[in-house]
């Protein structure tokens, strides 16, 4: 059963199509929350918000809009308040020019190590990926999760972010800087 | 060029093509990582319908609310078209409800 009839059922007030539902996207949107906070209990707990917004809000959703996308956002949400909440996630501008002096030197591309254009990822590299993101400046994970792997726009990262388009792509742009230069030496010399 | 990779800021020094192939190839690797997800290794979906009954909202009357919603929808469904057809309007359930005359 696909999502828009669980969805149908649980309107029409089945609890076992509301289980069925929300258990088919508990791993989701806890991937998600860990992905931004990087924190597995914190993680848990937003997941479970998450999943009780999704529950008693579901009249909220739109027809035609996804019900994985839909719970997706507000698991970012709910992880991005509780980002503010901790102060790591702040809400002043990042338009104003930054000076010469002010870039990392770690957050310029490290083109020696390219990264191999695989299909398919192996288990150690996931999990490589995984720690290098919680490595991340909060900011900068939280804009490289939405940009890359969650498909948001520029726009929309600034906006979920609170800040300018230009800090958003700034975020993105030294996010990735910063990955590449962590996952590069793990991609290049895989072990095995 | 992506728009990202021209962010303010951004270091002069490396070229914007190759620096464009490797934010090509990062994005590439990030979006098939996004499809990889982990679990919590518990049932979240439990815990959450034990947070909302903690909350003092019964999971059952939640559903006895989404059920009650859907019988008044009904009822204003039927008394408008009552509306619409200039009848005299009649109670719906006589009987039991009614207070007693006089």
């Amino acid at each position: 059963m696909d999502d828009e009839d669980l969805v149908a059922r649980v309107r029409a007030g089945d609890f076992d199509a509301a289980n069925a539902l929300l258990s088919k996207h508990q791993d989701a949107v806890y991937t998600v929350a860990f992905r931004l906070l990087g924190d597995h209990s914190e993680a848990e707990d937003v997941a479970q918000e998450t999943l009780v917004r999704g529950y008693t809000r579901i009249a909220e959703l739109q027809e035609g809009t996804s019900f994985a996308a839909w719970l997706r956002r507000i698991a970012v949400n709910l992880s991005l308040n509780l980002l503010r909440r901790r102060g790591v996630l702040h809400f002043e501008s990042l338009d104003a020019p930054v000076r010469r002096d002010e870039t990392n030197p770690r957050d310029l591309p490290d083109e020696r190590y390219p990264l191999p254009e695989t299909e398919v990822l192996t288990r150690e590299l996931r999990d490589r990926i995984e720690a290098s993101l919680k490595q991340l400046p909060a900011e900068q994970r939280v804009a490289v999760v939405l940009r890359d792997m969650y498909g948001y726009d520029v726009a929309e990262v600034a906006e979920l972010q609170r800040c300018g388009v230009s800090a958003a792509k700034m975020r993105v742009f030294r996010g990735r800087a910063s990955l590449r230069r962590l996952l590069s030496p793990a991609a290049f010399f895989p072990k095995g | 060029v992506s728009q990202e990779s021209a962010a303010p800021g951004s270091s002069g020094s490396t070229s914007r093509s190759s620096e464009s192939d490797a934010d090509r190839r990062l994005r590439a690797l990030l979006d098939q990582a996004a499809h990889f997800e982990q679990s919590a290794g518990r049932n979240l979906t439990a815990l959450a319908l034990r947070r909302l009954r903690g909350r003092g909202v019964a999971v059952a009357s939640v559903n006895e609310v989404l059920q009650a919603l859907r019988f008044a929808l009904v009822g204003v469904v039927d008394l408008l078209s009552r509306g619409a057809s200039a009848e005299p309007s009649a109670p719906m359930s006589p009987g039991k409800d009614e207070p007693p005359n006089g």
